[in-house]
């Protein structure tokens, strides 16, 4: 109940006024929708692969650049910012006249090298090119791909995003000859206009569409899918439309349906995408498709981000989530208390190591592990959630902020931000905290125990479970990355 | 979607809840995550639910339990078994209730 009352909060904060202009769903429209939905689901299941905890649907395989994404070894340099093309669900500021330089999570790279050194450095498995329109650096994006293949080999597999626009026989040539593996069109850009792929099956290796689920296009989509696989289209991508600054007054004009989840995405374009793949299973289409729902980029791309960078700065006295997020525990209590803690650990000859004590002595950050020596009945524990971010110079105000040397000339930054915090007060909500996510014990077990042991003297205790509950439930937001398609609401 | 109940049935406490008694009050609390969250939200059993409860045991079947309180508070069998017969339908639409065997 508390996560969706925050994701609910946390739409609306992040939106601000336009929230009143968006279309959103009463609940019974979303009871509604979330049975239309399975029913969806049933009638394609059994027929469909089910990949990355259930939260990438669709028939056939993968393309290898999908796995590297979901398998967190993925990266993408955006090359420039410029279009050739208008779409209306771009995400990007379309008003931007002036082009910047490569960019891939928040870092300029423009300098090849450097672009490697980062790619081998973070083990890499995958690297894309997207843009804007890429092809407007074609030159610039073979010098790339050129020092990838160069200095990784074949280690690394490498594809690139495009309109089409800018094709030809020529780019196609040099850009396989540089070693791309495949090339990824958005068909959408140019009414579903299929010669550029023509052009480029038998020479690239691998050619694939990549798409919104446009709802408004599912017929002409439908129509395609047939043809696709005929011209030999390895795989369709359906990407669900969501909503940013930068394109949510077009999604609005176009009466879509916005959804309370991380991104904003549209509901109609999750239905659309699965009525696709429905389409396609029934009608034996033969074509892989791969629906990448906004729900599996929140946790996966994102979980392999925080995965890549929290190792150089989690501390020994910390721990990190499935979800990749660092965890860390905290006693909070009169400095003569702290001390009294830690003289525990120091009888039982606990590593010192595993925990810390903040300046001021009111803080005891303390290793999962050390939590069997504290007494619950007489101490509060705090978790506290971060994640990792990366800048290209140091944040002087993060002590913890750690420096990593790319090349002679070139060195990244990766410090911490706080995203969340709780206090456990009661000595079995702690209990529960830890078989839920230290031992990773069953859930309805853990929480059947929960109910049964909850000191229950009056009603008002009742309130109290059931609000301790919830926390502990909301916790799995930092904890867990999440099993299938989200609930809809 | 409202299930048929059967009065010849018998029906039992699903495993997936914890039952607890708070000062005069019984309160069974569902576990189990479903797309709806007020599944997971407790219910609060009155007097006479826990009278009903109490009985449903999962070996007798509603037209014993029905006789049963018919008998005890001396009150009409088609008003005792219109209460439990709208009182099941609700526990099984939570899922606190199941049936283990109908006829």
């Amino acid at each position: 109940m508390i996560k969706k009352k925050i994701d609910i909060q946390d739409t609306r904060e992040l939106i601000g006024w336009a929230y009143y202009e968006m279309k959103w769903l009463t609940e019974s429209q979303a009871k509604e929708a979330n049975q239309k939905r399975n029913e969806l689901l049933q009638s394609i299941s059994g027929r469909v692969n089910s990949n990355f905890l259930g939260n990438k649907i669709g028939p056939g395989e993968l393309s290898p650049g999908c796995m590297t994404c979901g398998q967190g070894t993925w990266s993408c340099i955006f090359i420039n910012c410029l279009c050739t093309a208008n779409c209306f669900y771009c995400p990007q500021d379309r008003k931007n006249k002036k082009d910047q330089p490569p960019v891939e999570s928040g870092l300029i790279f423009d300098n090849p090298d450097d672009y490697v050194d980062y790619l081998e450095k973070f083990k890499f498995k995958g690297a894309s090119f997207s843009g804007g329109e890429p092809l407007l650096k074609y030159k610039k994006i073979l010098t790339y791909i050129r020092k990838i293949r160069e200095r990784l080999g074949n280690s690394i597999y490498i594809w690139l995003y495009t309109n089409g626009d800018l094709i030809d026989k020529d780019k196609l040539d040099a850009l396989k000859e540089a070693g791309l593996n495949e090339i990824r069109f958005d068909i959408s850009a140019r009414k579903y206009d299929l010669k550029a792929i023509k052009m480029s099956v038998g020479v690239i290796d691998k050619v694939t569409v990549e798409i919104p689920a446009i709802p408004e296009d599912y017929e002409i989509l439908k129509k395609c899918l047939s043809r696709m696989k005929t011209i030999g289209v390895a795989h369709l991508n359906l990407h669900q439309l969501f909503a940013n600054q930068y394109c949510y007054k077009q999604l609005i004009d176009r009466r879509h349906t916005f959804l309370h989840q991380p991104n904003i995405p549209v509901l109609e374009s999750e239905m659309t995408a699965l009525r696709i793949i429905k389409y396609a299973v029934d009608n034996k289409i033969g074509l892989p498709i791969n629906y990448c729902c906004s729900i599996y980029k929140h946790r996966f791309q994102q979980k392999a981000y925080r995965e890549r960078f929290q190792t150089f700065i989690k501390e020994r006295y910390e721990g990190s989530t499935e979800s990749g997020f660092i965890r860390r525990l905290a006693i909070q209590d009169k400095p003569v208390n702290i001390k009294k803690l830690v003289k525990i650990f120091q009888e039982n000859k606990c590593n010192d190591k595993l925990w810390f004590i903040n300046k001021n002595c009111l803080e005891l950050f303390v290793h999962h592990a050390l939590l069997k020596y504290i007494d619950f009945n007489k101490h509060d524990l705090m978790v506290i959630y971060f994640a990792p971010q990366l800048s290209m110079s140091r944040d002087e105000d993060d002590e913890k902020c750690r420096e990593i040397v790319l090349n002679v000339n070139r060195n990244i930054f990766v410090g911490r931000k706080l995203v969340f915090e709780a206090k456990i007060k009661n000595a079995s909500t702690i209990k529960s905290f830890q078989k839920l996510f230290i031992r990773k014990m069953n859930n309805g077990d853990v929480f059947k125990k929960f109910y049964r042991d909850y000191d229950l003297k009056t009603k008002a205790d009742i309130d109290r479970m059931m609000i301790e509950k919830d926390r502990l439930d909301y916790l799995k937001t930092w904890e867990f990355i999440g099993n299938g398609l989200y609930e809809i609401y | 979607m409202k299930t048929k109940i059967k009065l010849g049935a018998v029906y039992a406490p699903s495993r997936d809840v914890v039952v607890r008694k708070v000062e005069r009050d019984v309160i069974i609390i569902p576990f189990v995550s479903g797309v709806d969250d007020s599944e997971n939200e407790p219910y609060f059993l009155n007097t006479t639910g826990q009278v009903i409860w109490q009985r449903l045991d999962g070996f007798r079947s509603l037209k014993e339990i029905v006789a049963d309180l018919a008998a005890e508070f001396k009150a009409p069998v088609k008003i005792i078994e219109k209460d439990i017969i709208e009182f099941v339908e609700k526990l099984l639409m939570r899922k606190i209730l199941i049936e283990v065997s109908g006829t």
